[in-house]
């Protein structure tokens, strides 16, 4: 749940959503976290994740994440229009951030400030359909990573393909 | 044994047309009619989850690439190293996975810093090379598992139909 309102904010708002040009890395950031949140409040007595419950959890938070980011930036566009984007132009100017970015990297932020944005259904739809094949997708890896990050260390390898699993006898 | 491996298959298989189609947008969107317009289309979907500055992107095929250099690089070692990872399993034991994942991210940190701080100006080589690097890394920890994960939630919801359905008789 957590995991998911983080992957709609970095969805849906006008700064974070800047987290998602590096490899949906908000998205991945959210099934991560989904995950982290997931094995804290887990209980010792409650049977140990496994990498198909975190596959499930990062994938489920980047639909939700999906959902409401697409609501909350239609949300913004519908009611502010661009002042989100006028309020971080002008902020960057006055902090003269710009100034201290390579030029390449000011010059890109500077054409997305001026892109306006429009709000149309097909429009809507689109970056719904598009957010709901990336969020589940970008989701379940960042909840293998955070699998396999947080997961408590085990001895046990898992197989590869085309090698036998190790039987219970 | 067999959805195990097919398991894999599935995932190498998608992992390399996500690739292509990166590859698949300036070719597509130089020619005419449906394909200038999916060329757009795929330009459009990378978009989202790729800043596209056209001076940080590798141009092939009389364009920009769908995403930028990193990005392609990360994409691009990561599909190499569920090949690589599939054929010489040993090589994902030798470290632990958050230590992999640190290795493989850490040339890729130094050299955003260093771009950020104005220490040096990393062309593309330089950018997408890091980022196969940690690529390379996140397919040595993630390959194993997603076909674990994969082929453990294929198993259930086989399992599942066939509760529903209930057993063939003999």
């Amino acid at each position: 749940m957590y995991g998911g309102v983080i992957t709609g904010l970095t969805i849906g708002l006008p700064v974070l959503d800047l987290l998602n040009c590096f490899c949906c890395g908000g998205v991945l950031l959210g099934g991560l976290l989904s995950v982290f949140f997931y094995t804290r409040d887990l209980s010792p007595e409650a049977p140990a994740m496994k990498s198909a419950d975190a596959l499930q959890l990062g994938a489920l938070s980047g639909v939700f994440g999906a959902l409401t980011g697409t609501v909350l930036q239609t949300g913004i566009v519908a009611g502010f229009g661009d002042v989100a984007r006028e309020i971080l132009g002008s902020m960057l100017t006055d902090t003269r951030i710009l100034e201290s970015l390579p030029n390449e990297v000011a010059r890109a932020i500077e054409e997305m400030l001026a892109h306006e944005q429009s709000l149309s259904l097909p429009g809507v739809m689109g970056l719904l359909v598009i957010w709901m094949i990336v969020g589940p997708l970008f989701g379940l890896l960042g909840g293998l990573i955070g699998f396999a990050i947080f997961r408590p260390p085990q001895s046990s390898g898992i197989p590869m393909p085309g090698e036998t699993k190790p039987s219970a006898e | 044994m067999k959805t195990h491996t097919s398991v894999h298959r599935v995932i190498v298989f998608s992992v390399w047309v996500w690739c292509a189609l990166i590859v698949l947008a300036p070719f597509l969107s130089g020619s005419e009619g449906l394909a200038k317009l999916a060329g757009g289309g795929l330009y459009k979907f990378f978009g989202e989850i790729c800043h596209q500055n056209n001076a940080r992107t590798i141009h092939w095929g009389g364009g920009p690439l769908a995403v930028c250099a990193r990005c392609t690089g990360i994409y691009g070692g990561f599909a190499v190293g569920i090949l690589l990872f599939s054929v010489r399993n040993k090589w994902t034991g030798a470290m632990s996975h958050r230590r992999t994942i640190v290795v493989g991210a850490l040339p890729m940190l130094v050299e955003v810093v260093a771009e950020i701080a104005r220490l040096t100006e990393a062309g593309n080589a330089i950018r997408c090379s890091t980022g196969a690097l940690f690529g390379l890394s996140l397919s040595a920890v993630l390959v194993a598992l997603l076909v674990e994960a994969t082929e453990t939630l294929a198993q259930k919801t086989l399992l599942r139909f066939h509760h529903v359905k209930g057993p063939t008789p003999a």
